[in-house]
């Protein structure tokens, strides 16, 4: 098998986008490890000269109480969203996909259709709801909007997985005096596992990521979150480009791993939910 | 699909409700609330509506210039985007779809935009773009004899600047989708067509293209919803400015309602945001709705 010239544009065209997505990355994760010298200097450089990396910013950021704090709530809300989502999710996805009731193709397309209504416009009220019904810059409060925000797509994938899952095994169950709630959960469970890893991961990343109602539904000194916690930082003349960075990439982590280890399903389940046909 | 006993003896009801009654909360509350606030004035003191206005704050939003310019912004900013990302996604998934050794290196690399978070995008491509330290103006501008500039603080560059975070955070997903697409394409086709001596380029626009249309319609539907709902990358790499020149629908809605205090001007702006959305999204049941007949 000779070198064709296709097989070199393939190539080259992979190597120039992939400098392409990894060139900012790299940019963060150069910086977070630079001495401050480096950081500031003109012209700016990738690789700080003599390759002195170090990692005084990423201690700074987790001796910073603030940061800490905006860590461990970023944690606390999104697990507690993806617990509470999937558990709603798989309920209603199971609803839709096996039962016909009355009402039930409406419903569907209401749901659909509530992934269209934009953030700012619920924000606007919501705000206002929030503040009234004391869950403000609450864990509640901001559980509760990350979920609804997230049902519409999580419902969307369970159900067209749980379409593909064949009914014969659910009634071979019944037949044995199952429950329908049994049923779901030794039986349609392990086998849509895929589509039920891929609407977890979504609604992790979502949590995690929220930026819009983070910022408005919480303060720097209650529940907010890392997503918004790292703009606090700039509220100095001078921007700490250093510390910032370190903080951006450990916000990067947790859903760098997610995505690195459900990679497989993430693509599958996603797709197969949203390409159907 | 079982049960057809119709009324509420029907387990389904039971199974669906929590989310219903959470998404009629969260999500069918507040829309009514924002046609509301859009038709009041709302006072300061107990954020509630005291007084029916009417079209009032439609009117003194629309006919300013600024919101003129909004408009226009939004326009730019959406089809940018959309063409940045789907385009380049597009080359991503042709290239991405081969079989060649290390082809899975390059797939996640090449997904790495889309799992970064927004907020650390926004703040690294702030950096990226600094005048005086960032990487961008010596890569691209002075290498190529040009003289070094404010990318983010020039009215004519803010807003392409940030719609090129916006490819670059999106294309990812958008060749991710294209790629099931691709797949989804017998290879009987191309072989038979082969056959019958279809050039590479024939092979492309009779085969390739018409099967993708589909997918790249519903991609260009969710992609342009998820562009116009946009607030983390311009609100914190430009704020809108300078002067409302990178400026779109929900952040002047966020603008007017948390900055100035004017829930009622911007949930007027909301609601302007909310009509444009709903046309795409109707043009999406439209465009997919065969597709969904297994699901509906």
């Amino acid at each position: 098998m000779g070198i064709s010239g296709s097989l070199i544009a393939s190539y080259a065209g992979l190597i120039a986008l992939s400098l392409f997505a990894i060139l900012p990355l790299l940019w963060m994760i150069s910086t977070s490890f630079k001495p401050e010298t480096q950081i500031f200097t003109s012209p700016p450089v990738l690789i700080p000269k003599g390759f002195k990396f170090i990692t005084d910013h990423y201690l700074s950021v987790m001796k910073e109480p603030r940061m800490v704090r905006y860590f461990m709530n970023s944690a606390i809300i999104s697990i507690i969203s993806v617990i509470v989502s999937v558990f709603v999710g798989i309920s209603a996805g199971y609803g839709f996909s096996r039962f016909r009731f009355k009402g039930r193709n409406s419903l569907f397309i209401l749901v659909l259709a509530s992934r269209m209504v934009p953030r700012m416009v619920l924000i606007i009220p919501l705000y206002i709801i929030m503040a009234r019904v004391g869950l403000m810059d609450t864990y509640p409060g901001l559980v509760i909007v990350y979920v609804v925000i997230s049902l519409p797509m999580s419902i969307w994938l369970l159900t067209a997985y749980f379409m593909n899952v064949p009914l014969e095994l659910e009634e071979a169950a019944f037949l044995d005096g199952c429950t329908k709630w049994q049923a779901l959960i030794k039986i349609v469970l392990p086998i849509s596992a895929p589509g039920v890893a891929a609407v977890a991961m979504y609604c992790f990343m979502l949590a995690w990521n929220e930026y819009l109602f983070a910022l408005v539904l919480s303060s720097p000194y209650g529940v907010r979150p890392i997503a918004v916690g790292l703009t606090d930082f700039f509220k100095e003349f001078r921007v700490d480009w250093g510390p910032l960075m370190a903080g951006c990439v450990l916000t990067t982590i947790p859903p760098m791993i997610f995505f690195v280890l459900a990679q497989k399903y993430f693509v599958s389940g996603l797709v197969k939910g949203a390409v159907k046909g | 699909m079982y049960k057809e006993n119709s009324f509420l003896g029907n387990p389904g009801y039971r199974f669906i409700a929590p989310a219903i009654v959470l998404i009629m909360l969260l999500f069918g509350y507040p829309v009514f609330k924002i046609i509301q606030f859009s038709l009041s004035e709302i006072s300061l003191t107990t954020l509630q509506p005291v007084r029916w206005v009417g079209f009032d704050n439609f009117w003194d939003t629309l006919i300013t210039y600024r919101f003129v310019q909004i408009l226009r912004n939004t326009f730019v900013w959406t089809t940018g985007s959309l063409v940045g990302q789907i385009g380049l996604g597009f080359a991503a998934a042709l290239l991405l779809n081969k079989k060649i050794r290390g082809i899975t290196f390059f797939r996640i690399v090449i997904m790495l935009p889309y799992v970064t978070p927004g907020v650390v995008i926004a703040i690294v491509w702030l950096f990226f773009y600094d005048t005086e330290f960032g990487l961008f103006n010596p890569l691209f501008i002075e290498a190529f004899g040009g003289e070094k500039f404010s990318v983010l603080s020039s009215a004519s560059t803010a807003l392409p600047a940030v719609i090129l975070v916006n490819i670059w955070y999106m294309f990812p997903f958008s060749s991710m989708v294209i790629r099931a697409g691709l797949q989804g394409i017998p290879g009987e086709i191309y072989s038979a067509a082969k056959v019958d001596g279809a050039s590479r380029f024939q092979l492309f626009r009779y085969i390739t293209l018409p099967s993708l249309r589909p997918v790249l319609r519903l991609l260009v539907v969710l992609q342009g919803i998820w562009a116009i709902n946009t607030f983390a990358f311009i609100w914190i790499m430009t704020r809108g400015g300078p002067g409302y020149s990178s400026s779109i629908l929900g952040v002047l809605a966020y603008e007017y309602s948390f900055n100035f205090l004017h829930f009622e001007k911007g949930a007027a702006v909301a609601l302007i945001l909310l009509g444009v959305s709903l046309v795409f999204g109707y043009i999406q049941l439209r465009v997919t709705a065969r597709k969904e007949e297994t699901i509906i």
